[in-house]
């Protein structure tokens, strides 16, 4: 078995540039052929929710997602994702720098977290603010949705079952992704991964010194 | 990926933990905390929730609400480790009340290295009352996963609808 993971590890690299650490505890949990099975659900959910939302909102989605469970690597690589797609369209920087969320997901709690998002979304970015905000409610139950607060009425609003679906997804998968061992790497949760040009660009603009 | 905080946020200058036991109903169990959980902390949590138990034998839920919970350190997850097993080698359901994503992530460590079907994170007393009194639903990663398995089902249907 560890043959074989090492073996999908390194298939991972090659096809996708990036191999999740927690797949060893995933396989370790569900056998191989459930891990997969599962894995591959999750990847039908993250492929819908792009149709449907967009390339950029669909991993903003997912990583706050995550971000709420306190898993790093899923957040800041969904979050990665996310800015990388906005960059290459836009070439503007979101709000949401990696290195900040890092910092603040151990700092901050969910108040002070929402309090970051909404200054730094509110004025350019104000539908992604409402959908992120909107998430979290489902999250804490505030607004209910059935898959997420079982015996209440069906979700209230066209998109609510999108984000239930991120919310449960990882909330599946955060329970394997924050036992797995910590690498610290920032990796982009997407295709976009293996565009090293992009990345190198994102990376100059990122770290550049504000304008005077 | 740890729920851990970098060094010198989980400091052990905060305040002392202080527990406080509430019983609401019958068969539920309030456990209420403000302060660190750390290796002070943690021994006072195990302490009172194990008198708590004993004492009172139609106990079959408890919710931990941690949301007042300042730090954590590893001692502080050894701690609450120690109190799930605690509650799980007793079959209650628990919930953990949390709005904080460090304290979420340690709940979320707890409930797989134990492997506690019968616990989970919450970030609301409804989300909270919900879980308690569903004994029906059966370890809350495989809930999460069914629930999003059904929900992709029924969205792609909906979405193939002319």
């Amino acid at each position: 078995m560890r043959l074989l993971l090492r073996g999908m590890h390194a298939v991972n690299r090659l096809t996708l540039g990036y191999s999740a650490p927690f797949l060893d505890e995933v396989v370790h949990q569900y056998g191989l052929r459930g891990a997969l099975t599962r894995l591959t659900r999750v990847q039908e959910i993250a492929e819908l929710l792009e149709a449907r939302l967009g390339e950029r909102d669909a991993h903003l989605l997912i990583g706050f997602a995550s971000l709420w469970n306190g898993c790093s690597f899923c957040t800041l690589g969904h979050i990665h994702a996310a800015n990388l797609a906005h960059f290459r369209d836009t070439g503007a920087l979101l709000p949401l720098a990696e290195d900040d969320l890092r910092r603040r997901m151990l700092a901050d709690d969910d108040a002070a977290l929402l309090a970051h998002l909404r200054d730094a979304l509110a004025d350019q970015h104000a539908a992604t603010l409402a959908r992120l905000e909107r998430q979290y409610q489902l999250k804490t139950g505030e607004v209910p949705h059935p898959a997420l607060l079982p015996g209440t009425a069906a979700a209230a609003a066209p998109e609510d079952d999108l984000l239930a679906l991120a919310i449960t997804a990882y909330d599946w998968l955060n329970h394997c992704s924050l036992v797995g061992p910590e690498t610290g790497e920032l990796v982009a949760l997407s295709p976009l991964q293996r565009d090293r040009d992009l990345r190198r660009r994102y990376a100059a603009a990122r770290n550049a010194p504000p304008p005077a | 990926m740890r729920p851990h905080p970098p060094p010198g946020h989980g400091s052990v200058a905060a305040l002392p933990l202080v527990v406080q036991l509430e019983q609401p109903r019958l068969h539920r169990l309030n456990v209420r905390m403000r302060g660190a959980l750390d290796a002070s902390g943690g021994e006072t949590l195990f302490t009172s929730l194990r008198d708590a138990l004993a004492v009172v034998g139609e106990i079959t839920e408890v919710l931990l609400d941690l949301r007042w919970i300042s730090d954590t350190d590893a001692d502080g997850h050894a701690a609450l480790l120690k109190c799930q097993a605690l509650i799980a080698n007793c079959e209650r359901r628990s919930a953990h009340l949390v709005m904080h994503p460090r304290t979420r992530a340690l709940v979320l460590r707890v409930c797989h290295e134990l492997q506690d079907d019968g616990a989970r994170p919450v970030s609301s007393e409804i989300m909270a009352e919900a879980w308690l009194s569903r004994p029906e639903l059966v370890g809350f990663a495989d809930v999460s996963f069914t629930a999003a398995e059904h929900l992709l089902a029924s969205v792609r249907a909906a979405g193939a609808k002319p």
